[in-house]
């Protein structure tokens, strides 16, 4: 196993003091956090649920803890939050951060505004702000509106999402009905005057006696002016876009180094590999790419749950071959194949036995010694995680925007990509392949 | 530039907004009969009432002002209304758009109803009043134009046969160069209309600089800021040292009071502490054997060429209540109107040039029985409230002021704004 490349020693708090912590309601949307904190400078691990109370971690600036509890009941959700908040408090954390979906993604009865009344509840806190805004993708905040586009949320695919569909675009309105304190709102008119006027809106709504403010922001820049104006206020809420001035922050109190280095990962060991899962365009463009250079298995949906033992003929196909380069496992298929694969098991059916299928694939070739493993498909990422009992991820330099490389901190370390199914260029695979050396 | 206004208040915003960006602006009342001289203007404003008429009545009186702007020389049109977009789901700024347009052989128009500065704000083509929503604002209520949606995109779409796009605010952000040629490519793709964002004064500017070369803009007052730095450019418009300069003021002061409004309230209170001779007008004398008018300017006419003099019929609500328990709500009112509009001619007929008119209906038939046709627009007063000159043989310096305007001092300083 390599060694941890060191990091320069910060200036204040021991090595295992950590600055930033985080608690992110999915994993998709940790692991977008987390890599917006490392884009910025800090070193940051990922945790995936809330970790034993023993665990150390070295070298990191921020630690996000991934829960699922968008969708949990309200209880649940306040119960593992708040747990989260325990844990990264013993790691010295005096700033939290608490993440959310840029679509303020939530049930009528929460549970944004659940967890928020009780880590503020719990850290003794009596303000914090609401910023879901992520410019980069089309999300806006404009007078507390969320836009999707030029979509108001209310009229945009949101409607009608399955879990929590988004019927109110003021946020305001959203926010008051999942909480008792009222909710305040601080406007584009005052954004845009930069953070000493932001900053002097939130101590007045502060000392006015308001808890909560729905903060509009329509640019990047916005942002970066809400996060500098945010420095002192203990519970920041949020999607990842209003972490990107954060990093700054402790850099101006001497609290943290430059900021190069905070993306590397010690050296990769063992073999390559790449199992898919997605079917999505660009996943499909993707393994046709790698498919003309590299030795690939197509993991047939239809043959699945009969009495083939599919994932071990995979693993007996690839692991003679590791040695001698990368190899790809995948069961991505396009539209009509998917579909006659669906009239055999039932959509509910083919999913699972097509992810469990892969995940024991990803298993079985890091135990036959693969070191450096790109994973795509949000379902494929989840499963495979959960089969590798994986806990903990630090978090590498940038293959494309927003996928990072990841290394396990769990035993045997592993080099991650965890790629959702609709993003990369058709050369993803092989480019990250070559990126993570 | 010639401008189309929906109604007459629309009108005078609109004027002072191109006469505080250097533009020499006269304002017109409804369409000018012909054979009326308009003194020179870089602007010339007509003043409709075609918001709530029936929309073949509103294109039809929109063109024929068009055409008689067309005659006195304009070059680019505006049609103004309200910056709530106050129109019914049939009309009228979406067939009075259309019409305009193509009399005017343009291409593209843009649909701008942004005012920053009063809290209107367009982001993503969504009309917003303060925070919130046009259609969660007190306009989802209004009597005549209820305002249910706040997309302007569907709400114009729902008003036109033709496309409607939008100009987002990013492309706004970038400035006149990219606004422009967002405009460019929407005509390409066959759009007649862009709604364009704004939520600020600059952005106004570059809306209004980018819309040089259109032949039509429609809009609130706010998008007009641009303009004139446009015909400074295009040389049309040389440099004004100062637009707002009228001829100088003659003849006698007076000031003619009927809005009960808490600012004219004031303003009243004001003048009578500065010791200027003072008549009020009793409602509840009105309509009987008594000649309140005859008695008002006999009152009047030895005092004029002192003290400016204030003839008023506002009054507590107390008091209105009595006057509209005798004669009813609305006669009450039509009463004061006609006696002060009576009063107001008199006393130019006594002598007097320089009237400062005080609320909106009081203002309205004051200007019709004195038989005003048109106004050429002065110096501010206070913000909204300018001197005017009214066009014809026999010039009168007039301000007119909501009730609403103004500070306390509003009757004494604007005198001396035009001294």
């Amino acid at each position: 196993m390599a060694k941890i490349r060191r990091v320069k020693a910060t200036k204040a708090g021991g090595k295992n003091k950590i600055l930033l912590g985080c608690i992110a309601d999915d994993i998709a949307g940790a692991t977008d956090l987390s890599y917006t904190l490392v884009s910025q400078g800090m070193r940051t691990v990922q945790e995936i649920g809330v970790p034993h109370k023993d665990l150390a971690i070295k070298d990191a600036d921020a630690i996000v803890i991934a829960l699922n509890t968008r969708t949990a009941p309200a209880k649940d959700a306040v119960r593992q939050s708040v747990a989260a908040l325990r844990w990264l408090q013993a790691r010295g954390a005096e700033q939290i951060y608490f993440k959310y979906r840029p679509t303020f993604d939530s049930t009528n009865r929460g549970n944004i505004g659940p967890v928020a009344d009780a880590l503020l509840k719990a850290m003794k806190e009596d303000f914090t702000v609401f910023c879901p805004s992520f410019p980069v993708a089309g999300r806006t905040v404009f007078q507390g509106h969320l836009f999707v586009g030029n979509l108001l949320l209310s009229e945009s695919f949101m409607r009608t999402h399955p879990a929590t569909p988004m019927k109110q675009s003021n946020l305001i309105k959203v926010l008051s009905r999942q909480t008792k304190t009222k909710v305040d709102l601080v406007p584009h008119e005052i954004i845009t005057l930069g953070p000493d006027a932001i900053l002097n809106e939130l101590n007045r709504l502060r000392a006015d006696g308001s808890r909560y403010a729905i903060v509009d922001a329509v640019t990047t820049r916005n942002l970066r002016d809400i996060g500098t104006a945010c420095r002192d206020i203990k519970l920041i809420t949020g999607a990842s876009g209003a972490a990107i001035a954060l990093p700054k922050n402790f850099r101006r109190a001497g609290l943290m180094g430059p900021d190069s280095g905070a993306d590397e990962l010690p050296n990769p060991t063992g073999h390559q590999a790449v199992v898919a899962g997605s079917c999505s365009e660009a996943t499909l463009a993707q393994v046709a790419h790698m498919k003309k250079t590299c030795p690939a298995f197509f993991v047939d949906g239809r043959k699945l749950g009969g009495k083939k033992d599919i994932a071990k003929e995979a693993l007996d196909w690839a692991t003679p071959k590791l040695a001698d380069g990368p190899v790809l496992i995948y069961s991505s298929a396009d539209a009509e194949t998917v579909k006659k694969i669906q009239r055999k098991h039932g959509i509910e059916k083919s999913r699972k036995l097509i992810e469990d299928c892969l995940a024991k694939i990803s298993k079985g070739l890091v135990k036959a010694g693969v070191g450096q493993l790109v994973v795509a498909g949000g379902a494929t990422s989840g499963e495979t995680i959960k089969a590798l009992k994986i806990r903990s991820l630090r978090i590498g330099h940038k293959i494309d925007p927003g996928a990072p490389w990841t290394m396990t901190l769990d035993e045997p370390p592993i080099h991650l990509a965890l790629k959702a199914g609709n993003f990369g260029s058709a050369d993803f695979f092989t480019r990250a392949l070559q990126a993570v050396k | 530039m010639g401008a189309v206004a929906d109604d007459m208040t629309g009108a005078t915003d609109l004027c002072n907004t191109l006469v505080a960006s250097g533009m020499r602006t006269v304002q017109m009342i409804d369409v000018p009969e012909k054979g009326i001289t308009v003194p020179e203007a870089d602007a010339v404003v007509v003043a409709l009432k075609s918001r709530n008429t029936q929309a073949i009545r509103a294109v039809r009186k929109s063109l024929k002002a068009m055409d008689w702007l067309k005659s006195a020389g304009a070059k680019q049109y505006f049609f103004k209304y309200c910056s709530t977009f106050d129109s019914t789901p049939r009309g009228n700024i979406g067939p009075v758009a259309d019409a305009m347009l193509e009399r005017a052989k343009g291409g593209i128009t843009i649909a701008c109803p942004a005012f920053p500065t009063n809290g209107r704000t367009v982001f993503r083509g969504h009309l917003f009043v303060g925070d919130v929503l046009l259609s969660a604002s007190g306009m989802r209520n209004h009597p005549i134009t209820p305002m249910t949606n706040a997309n302007l995109v569907e709400v114009l779409g729902e008003q036109t046969p033709y496309a409607v796009g939008l100009v987002p605010w990013e492309t706004v952000e970038q400035g006149p160069d990219a606004i422009a040629k967002a405009l460019a490519a929407l005509r390409k793709e066959g759009k007649r209309h862009a709604i364009v964002d704004a939520l600020s004064d600059k952005n106004l500017i570059d809306i209004g600089r980018a819309s040089a070369k259109l032949k039509l803009i429609t809009g609130g007052s706010g998008v007009a800021m641009g303009l004139s730095a446009n015909f400074r450019a295009s040389a049309a418009l040389g440099r004004r040292a100062n637009a707002a300069r009228l001829p100088r003021a003659k003849g006698h002061a007076a000031v003619i009071a009927g809005s009960c409004s808490e600012a004219t309230l004031e303003q009243i209170a004001r003048m009578i502490k500065a010791k200027h001779p003072v008549f009020h007008v009793d409602a509840v004398k009105l309509g009987g054997k008594q000649d309140i008018v005859q008695q008002a300017l006999d009152w009047a006419t030895p005092k004029l060429g002192q003290k400016p003099i204030l003839i008023y019929a506002s009054a507590s609500p107390a008091e209105i209540k009595k006057a509209q328990a005798k004669h009813g709500r609305d006669k009450a009112g039509a009463l004061v109107e006609r006696a002060l509009a009576k009063i107001t001619k008199g006393l130019v007929k006594a002598g007097v040039g320089k009237l400062i008119l005080a609320g909106g209906e009081t203002s309205g038939a004051a200007v019709q029985a004195l038989g005003v046709q048109g106004l050429m627009i002065g110096k501010q007063i206070d913000p909204g409230v300018p001197w005017c000159m009214s066009l014809g043989d026999a010039p009168l310096h007039l301000a007119l002021k909501s009730g609403n305007f103004g500070t306390p001092d509003f009757f004494t300083k604007a005198f001396k704004v035009l001294d």
